[in-house]
Order: C-alpha cells, then structure tokens, then sequence
C-alpha cells in the first residue's frame, strides 16, 4: 500500500498555532481583566436582606371596621375588617433601617360615640418590643415612629 | 375480606391513630417544659428532663434522656448560649427539631467590670442567658413554642396559638400585678443584692438594680477581694435586704449580710427551679415579686 503525503507538517503545526493565537485574545481578557467595581445597593429600595422577622401585637379598646397598617414606602403589613375588640398577633417582616421604622396606621373606627384607641406592639427578632397608639374616633390616620438606638 | 379493602383500613386506622397520639416534647429547662404544657395543652406530652426543682445551668443529657429526645418530635432549649452542649445535641439527634426559644428575643450582656464593680469579672461582655425571668420575654416565648409545635402537627395550629394567646394574656396580667406590687417598693431600695446574676432581665423590666454575688451560674465561687467589692457595693447601695436562692448555699449571703448589717430576706427562685406550689413561670415571677415587697417595701 503506497500513501500519498497531502500536506506538510509545517502546514498543521502553523494551523495549531494560529489556533491556539485566536484562543490567546480571549483568554487574554478574561485573566487580566480588572475587576469590576461591586455593583451600588439602591439604598431606596430595600431587599429581602434589610427585612427583620417580627411579631405585631394589636390592641383595640374598641371594634374596628377596618384596620391597615403600611410600611413608609406603602408595603402593607396588614389589611384587617370587621375586628373585634381585643389582642391579636401577626408575624411579618420588617424594614428596619439605622436602628428605625416608620409605619402609618389607617383605623376606621365606625360610629363608636366616644374617642377610643388603637395600640400597636412591635416585636422585632432580637430587639425589645415598644408600643405606639393612637386615639380618636372615625377614621384615622397616624404615623408610627420606633426607634431602638442606645441611650 | 379482599387486599385492597384491607389495605384501606389498615390507612384509616393508621392515620386516625397518629392523629390521636399526642405530640412528644422534650425541654431542657423546668421553664421551657412549662411553656410547653401551657401551649400544648392536652395535645401534648411534655418530657421535663431536668426535672422540677432541677438546675438547668447543671444539666447535662445521660444516655437516657438521649433516648427520650430521640423519641421526640421536639426538643426546647432556652439558648442564648444556656445549653453549651447543644450543637453536639443536634448532630446526635437526627431528624428531632431542637428550638433555642429565646433566640429570637432581645438580649442583655453582662455588664463590664467596669459598671458593675461587684460582678464576677469573667462573665464581663458575656451573653446573659437568663431571659426566662423576664414576663413580656415569656410571653413572646410562647409564640415561637406555638409556631414551633404548629410546625410539626400543623393539625394543632390554631389551638397553639390561641393557647399561646390565652397564656400572653395571663402574663400581662401577672406583669401588671407585678409593677403594682413591686411599686410599693421605694426608688432608693430598688436593688436587688442576689446570690447569682440570673436577675438582670427581671430588674430591666420592673426597674430594679442587680447586685449580684457570683456570676451567671451559681457554681461559681468569689475570691476574697470580689467579696469585698460586693460587701462594699451593698454598703454603697443604702438597701436593707438581701436575697438568697431556693437550693443555694447561703453561707456567702449569710456572711455578706452580717457584715453589712443588712437582713437575709425570703430566698428567691432562679431559672425555674421552684418546687410544689412554686412550680412553673408564673408561681416563680408572683413568689419572687412577693418576696421583694415584703422585704423591701417599707411595712
């Protein structure tokens, strides 16, 4: 059997090295490529991350026809009819920011004939509970400030 | 009677059984097995390992109580660090859920040689461990042992948490009997001179100092120069009582008391460990506040 020679060696071993030349460019970038900068957090939009498990307590003197309580942003942490009077616990999670939260509370109170209130307990994992209320009568709305920085 | 329909009951008797039994729950605290009959009610069965008037900082799981949280379902731990066996608990206790209830509740440290010259310095910067004396703490605590017990018999849900609902509203009410009680009691007497340093969280929330003897666990011994501190710290302090503790030695008290000419007042109950009628959280919080009173508030 006679075999005919097609090629020179010379011929695949420069295609092998313009190969591994095409190859270079590539690697090249992806080994010394700087590294690039963290990508900025948006502080405005808070992520799962910044969310603290909690425990609201609620306390009404009075029955309320409706009860809604929102985070500053307008997350709602709780959207409550027809609510007898008492205690009742919800677990949620939290945007605590620097020690601080900010929440409205939204009450209709009905046609209760005197002022009543509202009392509401936070419970946030690991940190001590504080209470804020409100009082009056019909629909109210009132802003919420906690605050845990040390004294 | 053909397979099939064999089958079919032997599935309805299985289930209606396993419905039935109640859920096993074992505690590694008086206090945490206490918590677990007042949230679990009759729908379960409540193994106290430490036992009534047992000392939990001195407990440590034998063979046999190795057995009894392995055929639980549950296994409660107060945490903050209380149980330093824990982590070699869990790799043994494949597939039983152990809950640290209190780690999801606020804590205190122990304060620095610094703020608390009579302290046993080498608890200094440690966590306290001692939330169970706290009520609005207990009270939270009964959440986390009723969404823990919901867990795992999702059935029981609702009746945990009005249990846990039902026991909060007890608490606040003690809580409130408490701070009336323990108002009779001047500001300048609000200090509390106790054998070990298991009363921070009960004094945060009734506004009392501690002056405690020795550290955290009352098996710590003081040198001669904290005794000292502490004898000087009372005389500082203008109070009138001090207060040893049920299943305590209070030879040291006892010696602190002569030397300041103070009086050893009722012994109070630390982590849980009353016995009788002194039994469980809400006995230990009215005897203590009881005891306080009477000794402190002026006749």
């Amino acid at each position: 059997m006679v075999f005919k020679m097609l090629h020179s060696p010379l011929a695949g071993t420069a295609g092998v090295l313009a190969a591994l030349g095409l190859l270079a460019v590539p690697l090249l970038r992806l080994t010394s490529a700087r590294p690039s900068p963290p990508a900025q957090r948006s502080a405005a939009k808070p992520s799962t991350d910044d969310l603290t498990p909690a425990v609201l307590r609620l306390k009404l003197l009075t029955p309320a026809r409706s009860i809604r309580l929102k985070t500053e942003v307008g997350g709602i942490l709780l959207d409550l009819t027809d609510q007898a009077a008492g205690e009742s616990e919800y677990g949620t999670s939290l945007p605590i920011r620097n020690d601080a939260l900010d929440l409205l509370l939204e009450a209709d109170l009905g046609d209760a004939p005197s002022d009543t209130a509202v009392f509401l307990t936070v419970m946030p994992d690991g940190r001590e509970g504080q209470t804020r209320y409100t009082i009056g009568s019909g629909a109210l709305t009132q802003p919420l400030r906690f605050n845990w920085h040390q004294r | 009677m053909t397979k099939p329909m064999f089958t079919g009951l032997l599935g309805i008797l299985t289930a209606a059984l396993s419905s039935a039994a109640p859920l096993q729950v074992a505690a590694l605290h008086p206090l945490m097995a206490d918590l677990a009959r007042q949230v679990g009610g009759e729908r379960v069965t409540v193994v106290d390992l430490v036992g009534e008037g047992g000392n939990p900082h001195r407990f440590e799981p034998r063979p046999a109580d190795l057995q009894r949280m392995q055929a639980s379902a549950l296994v409660l731990a107060a945490g903050k660090n209380l149980e330093p066996y824990l982590n070699r608990l869990r790799d043994t206790l494949q597939g039983v859920t152990v809950v640290e209830v209190g780690s999801t509740l606020p804590s205190l440290m122990v304060a620095k040689e610094a703020d608390q010259p009579h302290g046993a310095p080498d608890a200094a910067g440690t966590l306290d461990p001692h939330w169970w004396h706290g009520v609005e703490n207990m009270r939270r605590a009964a959440r986390v042992v009723a969404l823990a017990m919901a867990a795992k018999d999702p059935a029981g849900k609702a009746i945990y948490l009005n249990n846990a609902s039902a026991y909060g509203a007890r608490l606040e009410q003690l809580a409130r009997w408490a701070r009336g009680e323990l108002a009779k009691v001047p500001r300048a007497q609000r200090k509390l001179v106790t054998a070990h340093n298991a009363f921070a969280y009960f004094a945060k929330e009734f506004d009392f100092e501690v002056i405690a003897v020795a550290g955290l666990n009352d098996e710590q011994n003081n040198t001669p120069q904290e005794l000292a501190r502490t004898i000087e710290a009372v005389k500082q302090s203008g109070v009138k009582a001090i207060f040893p503790e049920f299943n305590a030695n209070a030879k040291v008290l006892q010696s602190i008391a002569t030397a300041t000419a103070t009086t050893l007042a009722a012994p109070l109950i630390a982590d849980g460990n009353g016995t009788g009628k002194n039994a469980g959280f809400e006995a230990m919080i009215r005897h203590n506040v009881e005891a306080i009173t009477q000794a402190l508030a002026p006749p």
